[in-house]
């Protein structure tokens, strides 16, 4: 009976995180609207956008490594449905074990989807976008690991739970200077793995037409809109419980996960887009340098 | 026993008999490297199993020794396979210096005296030589820089014995367990250590990989730097780590920097490489890196991450060098600007690569993951000491994995995906021979459950016998994800099958801007890190390492140059300048002689 457990944790996980995270993609619709001195859509619009994909023909390209192109989607969507049940498993599985390590590799596999839908359609632009999503990925990887390695020196552990433990007894970590900066540059870095603006290269709309994403339509493409949406949600989550000290009163807990998400969505916002050198520049550069700080600052003990 | 006798001397013997061979006995000469590779692997199987013990005299045999027999036997099986469509021409020097390698690497995982142990290696070196050599003219010089890393490594090993034997006496492994505490002590360490990362390919040493890379046999690749010369020089290492030498900090301090400097390194050169085999043995050299860190951890999961990492490394390297192989034959080039879109006609092939380059970047639940996982928690482990080194280590490792991943997504874009490469139209490209494709899937079949099942059939058969004292409470964390990964595949794939397959879909050609897309239109993906190339700092790097000043061969071969530009000045070739030296020689001596 075991197995039905694992069934119904990933079940559950994929429809909460996807309705947080639709939501959360609307949310981040009305704001950009509201900033932009729109109306912006209504609340359903994303539901209405994604149903809508799911009825459309599929068309795929002769070019295209057909097996590669359908599958690329499904196996996003797993990979960010793990890493959401990974969260929510302390209620089905008690005590929780597991820990940072595999939640930033598991937090991979979304960048190497994105890679293998663009690479697999055989478009140029999307090659392009291919290639600049592993450049992201490279420059951003660096930052994000360094800040997330803050509260496991902290704390003494990489389990995730025992992290969270001791935001009990001691406070949460982005109440120290430490955990502060280190939180700062990973929502950058994550910035970076939602492809959000300043980091939207691989999709570009504007300039290589949704890049990676571009021979895509039909029930594929509301997929992987839907693996990001899912992974905004399961990003905000853990940065909510492991810097913040997590859900255990739930309203403080969605004004956590508002304030991170709006957070996201200003800076997502207020920003134009950046090249990929420049992008390496600022993440090997200016964004390593203080997640370095912050280590050394978690070493003596801020 | 007497069966240690037949193990090393059955390939040896059938290895000299395949040199008497022609070639035109094509189907006797592989067949007898078949059965050898065969009865071996059986007879060493049988053997794992029943773990014979033994710890004196010129032999030796415990679990190390054990799994480091059954990889080569399994790693020699597997290419003797493939190596029936791969080789073609000088059949009885290829099988011959194969079983003799076979041979002597059982000899050097079998062997307690350790004089006994370096002739093994010396053996290797030559093979190693031999083989390399049959890439044709342009192997030579890339087989000399290799004889000399690998063959002049020996000295270092033979330093380090004389050393060990004036501090203890013995040259029995069995027998030795040093404390470093003085500086010969301390020396030996150093020049054994020195040994192994020659051998298995760790920097500074690495140089003679990549340089063997383009010439040597895909074959040979496969067989020796990516599998086994990384199985017995970690072996090597462990011996030095784990048996002759105790825990000291600062050596230990130093294996890790080496460690971290090769992962990083090597894979950065890496990123920005043409050709494919040249790309895939800078990763072979970037991955001895986690091994050597899992070993320098100096706690049992660490050292079992490392031999885990060797065991796994051995397994997607080979078969990563063999999809490079199948390519080569199929496309008649690695050069990755000249490939493209052989994903459709080749798709056993990109699975199976595709699967060892998920293995290698540590995706879970391939089982490359679960080794690095288990050096990182040896490493987190080995901070509990007080040692905060260990931050570094574990930054450098993982932003490792990540350019790995980059690097292995740029062959995966520019091979197997993307668009059809022009050069490649004219070719009728198929997918490769099955014997060939055999070799290959089972790899990739083998990364798969090393991944899923790791804990019941690596970890308990293989690395918990050689490192006992791992505690199984911190590895039983990862069942959880791992189960919720495979559950979630289950699910998800058959979801997607039966929702999404009944709808319709539509086949069409591609166009950009209104126009169809044309073949100046591509995207090879071999300049994707040229960004990378031209960062500020990083292009010093790249600048320094292509004028080879890393380089250790051409480093000591300038030196060589300088210290004896002297001495060739005294060499004009006349006869009469000779002559007088002689006499000169002559009178000094006789000097000598008379004041004595």
């Amino acid at each position: 009976m075991e197995i039905l457990r694992y069934f119904s944790l990933i079940i559950a996980s994929f429809f909460i995180f996807s309705l947080v995270g639709i939501m959360s993609g609307w949310l981040d619709r009305k704001i950009t609207a509201r900033l932009q001195w729109r109306v912006g859509p209504p609340w359903w619009q994303n539901f209405a956008d994604f149903v809508k994909l799911v009825g459309k023909e599929t068309v795929i390209p002769y070019e295209a490594n057909q097996a590669m192109f359908l599958l690329s989607p499904i196996i996003g969507i797993i990979a960010v449905t793990v890493t959401g049940a990974l969260l929510l498993s302390s209620i089905f599985f008690n005590p929780v074990k597991w820990d940072l390590f595999i939640f930033i590799y598991l937090l991979l596999i979304p960048s190497v989807v994105i890679f293998l839908a663009g690479s697999s359609s055989g478009n140029v632009l999307a090659s392009v976008g291919a290639g600049r999503e592993l450049r992201l990925l490279l420059s951003y990887e660096l930052p994000f690991i360094i800040a997330l390695l803050v509260p496991v020196i902290k704390s003494g552990s990489v389990q995730i739970y025992k992290i969270a433990d001791y935001q009990i007894t001691n406070g949460v970590n982005i109440g120290y200077i430490s955990g502060f900066i280190a939180f700062v540059v990973a929502l950058l870095a994550f910035q970076g793995k939602l492809g959000y603006v300043p980091f939207d290269v691989s999709e570009a709309e504007t300039e290589i037409a949704a890049g990676t994403f571009i021979e895509y339509s039909g029930f594929p493409l509301a997929l992987l809109k839907l693996m990001k949406w899912i992974l905004l949600s399961v990003g905000i989550s853990f940065f909510v419980i492991y810097f913040m000290g997590g859900f255990r009163n739930p309203l403080t807990g969605i004004l956590k996960y508002l304030a991170v998400l709006i957070l996201i969505i200003l800076i997502k916002n207020t920003n134009p887009r950046l090249r990929t050198d420049q992008i390496l520049k600022f993440s090997w550069g200016w964004l390593t340098m203080f997640g370095m700080l912050a280590v050394l600052f978690a070493l003596l003990g801020y | 026993m007497e069966i240690i006798y037949y193990l090393i001397g059955l390939p040896v013997i059938a290895g000299l008999l395949c040199f008497l061979l022609s070639d035109r006995a094509r189907i006797l000469i592989w067949g007898i490297a078949f059965d050898v590779c065969l009865v071996l692997f059986g007879a060493i199987s049988i053997l794992f199993v029943k773990k014979p013990t033994l710890s004196e005299g010129m032999f030796m045999w415990d679990n190390l020794t054990n799994l480091t027999l059954l990889g080569t036997a399994f790693f020699g099986l597997i290419v003797c396979i493939y190596s029936y469509k791969m080789i073609d021409r000088l059949l009885g020097r290829y099988y011959g210096c194969f079983l003799l390698t076979i041979g002597a690497a059982i000899g050097v995982a079998l062997s307690n005296n350790l004089i006994l142990m370096s002739v093994f290696w010396g053996i290797l070196a030559i093979t190693l030589y031999l083989m390399i050599n049959l890439g044709g003219p342009e192997a030579a010089y890339p087989a000399k820089k290799t004889l000399i890393i690998v063959g002049g490594s020996d000295s270092f090993l033979i330093l380090g014995i004389a050393i060990l034997w004036a501090l203890t006496g013995s040259l029995n492994i069995s027998e030795i367990k040093v404390e470093i505490d003085r500086w010969l002590a301390a020396a030996a360490f150093l020049s054994l250590v020195s040994a192994s990362f020659a051998k298995a390919g760790a920097m500074p040493f690495h140089t003679w990989i990549p340089e063997i890379s383009e010439k040597a046999p895909v074959s040979v690749m496969a067989f020796l730097p990516a599998s086994l010369d990384k199985l017995l020089g970690i072996y090597l290492l462990a011996r030095i780590c784990l048996n002759l030498f105790n825990y000291h900090e600062t050596m230990w301090f130093l294996l890790s920097l080496m460690g971290a400097i090769t992962i990083v390194g090597a894979v950065f050169l890496a990123l920005v490489q043409h050709n494919m085999k040249k790309l895939l043995a800078y990763h072979a050299v970037s991955q001895v890196g986690y091994m050597v860190i899992g070993i320098a951890s100096g706690n049992p999961i660490g050292i079992a991450g490392g031999l885990f990492h060797m065991v796994n490394h051995a397994i997607y390297k080979c078969c990563l060098f063999l999809g490079a192989g199948s390519v080569e034959k199929q496309a008649g080039t690695t050069d990755l600007d000249n490939l493209g879109g052989l994903g459709r006609s080749m798709p056993l092939t990109f699975i199976g690569f595709l699967f060892a380059s998920f293995a290698i970047s540590g995706i879970p639940p391939f089982n490359g993951f679960f080794s690095k996982w288990m050096i990182y928690q040896g490493l987190v482990e080995s901070g509990k000491t007080g040692d905060q080194s260990w931050i570094l280590w574990i930054v450098m490792a993982m932003i490792g994995s990540g350019l790995t991943l980059a690097s292995f997504m740029k062959i995966i874009h520019a091979t197997f995906l993307g668009s059809f490469s022009e050069n490649l139209k004219s070719k009728d490209i198929r997918e490769s021979h099955p014997i060939m494709l055999i070799s290959m899937v089972l790899l990739a079949v083998l990364c798969l459950v090393f991944g899923i099942f790791f804990i019941r059939i690596p970890l308990l058969k293989l690395i918990i016998p050689v490192v006992p004292d791992v505690s199984l409470d911190s590895i039983f964390n990862l069942p959880l994800p791992i189960y919720l990964l495979l559950s979630g595949f289950a699910l998800g794939l058959l979801l997607y099958y039966t929702i999404f397959f009944p709808q319709k879909r539509r086949i069409i050609t591609s166009f950009i801007g209104g126009e169809k897309q044309s073949s100046e239109m591509t995207i090879s993906g071999t300049d994707f890190y040229n960004q990378i190339k031209k960062a500020a700092f990083l292009n010093r790097i790249y600048f320094y390492s292509e004028k080879k000043y890393t380089d250790i061969y051409d480093f000591l071969k300038s030196a060589v140059d300088y210290f004896t530009k002297g001495f060739m000045a005294a060499h004009t070739g006349v006869l009469g300048t000779y002559l007088t030296w002689v006499i000169f020689g002559m009178l000094i001596f006789l000097y000598i002689y008379i004041k004595w």
